[in-house]
This record gives C-alpha cells, sequence and structure tokens, in this order.
C-alpha cells in the first residue's frame, strides 16, 4: 500500500496538480431536510419499550432509536389488549449487515386472531409495485426486504377480504402493541416479536421507507389493506400496517 | 505548500478509497439540485454498516465501529433524478474524499469494490447526533474522481436507469478521515412503490375496528427523511 501511495502521488496524482486541491473542489451543499418535518403520530408511551435498557447493542442505542426507529403510532383500540405486557424487553441486535443466508421465514403465528399459516414468497410486480398473494387465503413475505434474525424488515402481506368474505388478514386491525408474533423459519428455530404498532396510511400517500425501508433494528411488519372501500375500483382506500419488533 | 500537501493527502485518499485506478479530478460538480418530482419510477433504500466496507483490494476493512446508515433513494428515471434521504448513526466528522463530497453511490455488487457514479452533498450533523441529508439531484453526474485509464470522471455517462436496470449492481456508502475506506457501507435493494392491493370485497371497510388514518409523514418515512410519497406511473 506504500509503494501504491507514493505512485499515486508522484504521478497520476500530480497530473492533476493544482485542481486536486481542496481550494479547487465544491464543498458539500448544505440542503434543508425533509427529516425536519413534525411527525403527528402520537407516542403510546407505554407500549414502547426502552430500547435503550437491551443490553450489548454495539451501538448508541438511546440516539439511535431517537433517530431511526418510527415512532409508535396511535391507534384506536377495539378490543382490550390480548398480549403480554408491553415492557418486554427487546433482544439486542445491534447492526450488522444484511445477510440473505439468515433462515427465511417460513411460517406465521399470531394467536389472538387465531392466524397460523405458512408463507409464500413475494417480490415486486412488473411496475415496481408489491406483489401480493393470488390465493386470498394466502400470506407471503416480501423477499427483497430483511429477514428474521437480520436488520431490516420482513414484511409480510397478506389480503382482508375476497370478493366472497374475510380472507387471511381479516382480524388484523384487532392487533394491539404487545401482542405477540411468532414466525416460523426455515431452520426451525422460532423468531418472537411484540407488536410495537399498529398504523393506517392512505394508499395514494404510501410511507415506502416507513414500511419497507432499511432499520436498525430485527423488525416485522404485516401489511394489509383497511379503510373505506372504492366500490367502483374494487380496492380498499388505506394500507393497515402492523409493525413489532423482535423479543426473543 | 499548503496545495501540494493538500493534494497528497487527497491523492492518498484516492488510493484508500478507490484503489490506484481512480484519483481526484477536482472537476465543477456537473449535476444540478433541483426539486422533488411529481412522481418517481422506483425506491432503493440500504442498510450500512462496518462491517461491509470492502478496501480497493476487495478485503473487508470495518469501518467506524457501531455506526450504520439509512441510505433511501428515489428515482424518476425519466428525468434523470435521484431523491436522496439519508441518516447516519455513530460516525465522527469530518468525512473525507478524493471525490468531491464523501457520501456516493457506487458501481459494485456486493463485496466488491467499484468507481463512484453519483456524489451526494455529505450528511449534516443534527443536534442528536445523527447526520442527515436529503435532496434530490438531476444529471448528468460527474464525480470529482477519474478513470487513470481513460481520464474520465467516474460519473460521466452514468443514468440513474442504471440503477433500475441492476441494483444489486450498486453500493452506497460515506467516508471520514477517520475511515477513509468508508465509515459505512450498503448494497441497494428495490422496494415497492405505492400502496399494497390486499383486498377486494369490502367487507371490512367501515367497521368499528377502523383505525384513525395517519397523516402523510407520520412514522419512519419522516425521521428517515423520505417525507413525500411516490406515485408510480402505473396504479400501484
Amino acid at each position: 500500500m506504500t509503494a501504491l501511495l507514493m505512485t499515486m502521488i508522484g504521478t497520476g496524482c500530480a497530473a492533476d496538480g493544482g485542481r486536486a486541491t481542496q481550494e479547487s473542489r465544491p464543498p458539500a451543499t448544505a440542503i434543508a431536510s425533509s427529516a425536519s418535518q413534525t411527525p403527528t403520530t402520537a407516542a403510546t408511551g407505554s407500549a414502547d419499550p426502552d430500547l435503550t435498557t437491551a443490553a450489548g447493542r454495539t451501538i448508541d442505542a438511546g440516539r439511535a432509536t431517537q433517530e431511526s426507529r418510527p415512532p409508535q403510532s396511535s391507534t384506536t383500540p377495539i378490543t382490550p389488549p390480548t398480549g403480554p405486557s408491553t415492557t418486554t424487553t427487546l433482544v439486542p441486535t445491534g447492526p450488522s449487515a444484511p445477510s440473505t443466508t439468515a433462515p427465511a421465514p417460513v411460517s406465521l403465528d399470531v394467536d389472538s386472531i387465531g392466524i397460523s399459516e405458512s408463507l409464500i414468497t413475494l417480490g415486486l410486480t412488473a411496475e415496481g409495485a408489491a406483489e401480493v398473494p393470488t390465493d386470498y387465503a394466502r400470506a407471503g413475505w416480501f423477499t427483497g426486504g430483511g429477514r428474521p434474525g437480520t436488520i431490516g424488515p420482513t414484511v409480510i402481506l397478506g389480503h382482508v377480504d375476497s370478493k366472497t368474505g374475510p380472507a387471511v388478514f381479516f382480524r388484523l386491525r384487532e392487533l394491539q402493541t404487545g401482542v405477540q408474533i411468532r414466525l416460523g423459519l426455515a431452520d426451525g428455530t422460532t423468531a418472537t416479536y411484540a407488536i410495537s404498532a399498529v398504523d393506517k396510511y392512505s394508499k395514494d400517500d404510501f410511507p415506502t421507507f416507513a414500511v419497507y425501508g432499511a432499520t436498525p433494528r430485527d423488525t416485522v411488519r404485516l401489511v394489509t389493506c383497511g379503510g373505506e372501500f372504492d366500490r367502483a375500483a374494487g380496492s380498499y382506500l388505506d394500507n393497515v400496517v402492523v409493525t413489532a419488533e423482535r423479543i426473543a | 505548500m499548503i496545495a501540494s500537501r493538500t493534494r497528497a493527502v487527497l491523492c492518498s485518499a484516492a488510493a484508500l478509497a478507490f484503489g490506484a485506478a481512480f484519483v481526484p479530478t477536482g472537476t465543477a460538480g456537473a449535476e444540478t439540485m433541483v426539486a422533488e418530482p411529481d412522481s418517481f419510477t422506483s425506491a432503493f433504500t440500504a442498510m450500512a454498516t462496518p462491517d461491509m466496507v470492502i478496501n480497493p483490494d476487495g478485503v473487508v476493512t470495518p469501518g467506524a465501529a457501531g455506526a450504520y446508515g439509512t441510505f433511501n433513494y428515489r428515482i424518476n428515471s425519466d428525468l434523470d433524478v435521484i431523491c436522496y434521504d439519508i441518516t447516519v448513526e455513530g460516525i465522527t466528522a469530518p468525512f473525507m474524499s478524493p471525490a468531491k463530497t464523501a457520501t456516493h453511490i457506487h458501481q459494485a455488487p456486493a463485496g466488491k469494490p467499484g468507481p463512484p457514479r453519483i456524489a451526494f452533498p455529505n450528511p449534516i450533523e443534527q443536534p442528536s447526533g445523527a447526520f442527515q441529508s436529503s435532496g434530490c439531484l438531476k444529471g448528468p453526474f460527474t464525480t470529482g474522481v477519474k478513470n487513470v485509464d481513460t481520464g474520465i470522471d467516474t460519473g460521466v455517462g452514468f443514468t440513474v436507469k442504471q440503477i433500475e436496470d441492476d441494483p444489486a449492481a450498486f453500493f452506497t456508502d460515506t467516508h471520514t478521515a477517520a475511515n477513509p475506506v468508508g465509515a459505512v457501507r450498503g448494497q441497494l435493494t428495490a422496494v415497492p412503490l405505492g400502496g399494497v392491493e390486499t383486498g377486494a370485497g369490502g367487507t371490512a371497510a367501515g367497521s368499528p375496528a377502523e383505525l384513525p388514518l395517519l397523516p402523510i409523514g407520520a412514522g419512519l418515512a419522516v425521521l428517515l427523511g423520505a417525507g413525500v410519497m411516490l406515485h408510480r406511473k402505473a396504479t400501484a
């Protein structure tokens, strides 16, 4: 490496002369960030586990969680909480490279709403939208996202209903913070998550990165339809997004 | 003397960051900052971590311990525009690179080194200690680094359509003085545009179970700087 540096300094770099100086370089442009916008979502303090208690993290967890974790969105409960205590300690998941070798999720269990399903795989449509199961009774995971045991969200999609009645994720909107979700993995192990938020977003303004974007934590998101139904279009106007964080 | 010393530092940085095949050109930027387009044709995300950093010889060279970055990109390939929303945690300024800036999209698959194709403004430190940036750039692009064989800037000829065609062939990173090879690095992955069509019957509409509709920007999108939503040409 030393020889390489000397070669560069004495040849290629020198050929650039004074142009390769700091003075000749345009400075990085200071730009306004849309991150300055204020979220209007209300926090559900009791449902937000204290991530700073997660032992063994290799990062400044407190600071990280302020900037990179989704806020715990408000929800309208319609049923009493059926899950465990919302103070469940999260499993430490210090950042590491995304992995495609981590075991894939193969099944989903949410006992409180009677879901126990094997998972299919989903990708992108030719138009760049999310592929969804053709079978309304099946749920699937987006293979372009994260996997259990790694950073990034594992995103699971399922229909709320079909033209003939309720489908696999019909009761998804009943979920509340603290409820546990279990993913069966291809290696025979199980990953357990606790719900931290249940949100609804207009499809017209769907926050792609809030759902699919990279996260520093082992996160699961369950997505289905909700809101008003446009009968002319045969489509719901909103999406319901359940977010859960790894606890075991 | 100062310029000479600076030039030596920059060339050293070039060797460290990109290898002997690439040297700084000092050329002025060609790309322009533009307003956000009304629509996008694709979206990509990368979780950048220190263990993904590769030196010019292809050897894993861990970056800033404990750091990580969330790099979200939206592209309108018809306009050759890329919008960026970047948050990096756990790094220490100053940024440093032989390129025009120290925050880039490079062309190379996972585990391989490759030349920068786009140089983004470096993230700015926030009161929280995180570094953030967002905005939109329109091609043609230059990086301030040239290929020594061709003498051509590594951004020349590049269009954002190339990312759409093969996102796995690109990674994003940022370089600091403490970690000139890269503080964090992550491979781009495509994410879906628009909402999800997961209902067809209307049986779930209007029930008491309905959740309040969150306003645009509520949630992670805002904190990550995504802000504006995506509108695909085709209905999502």
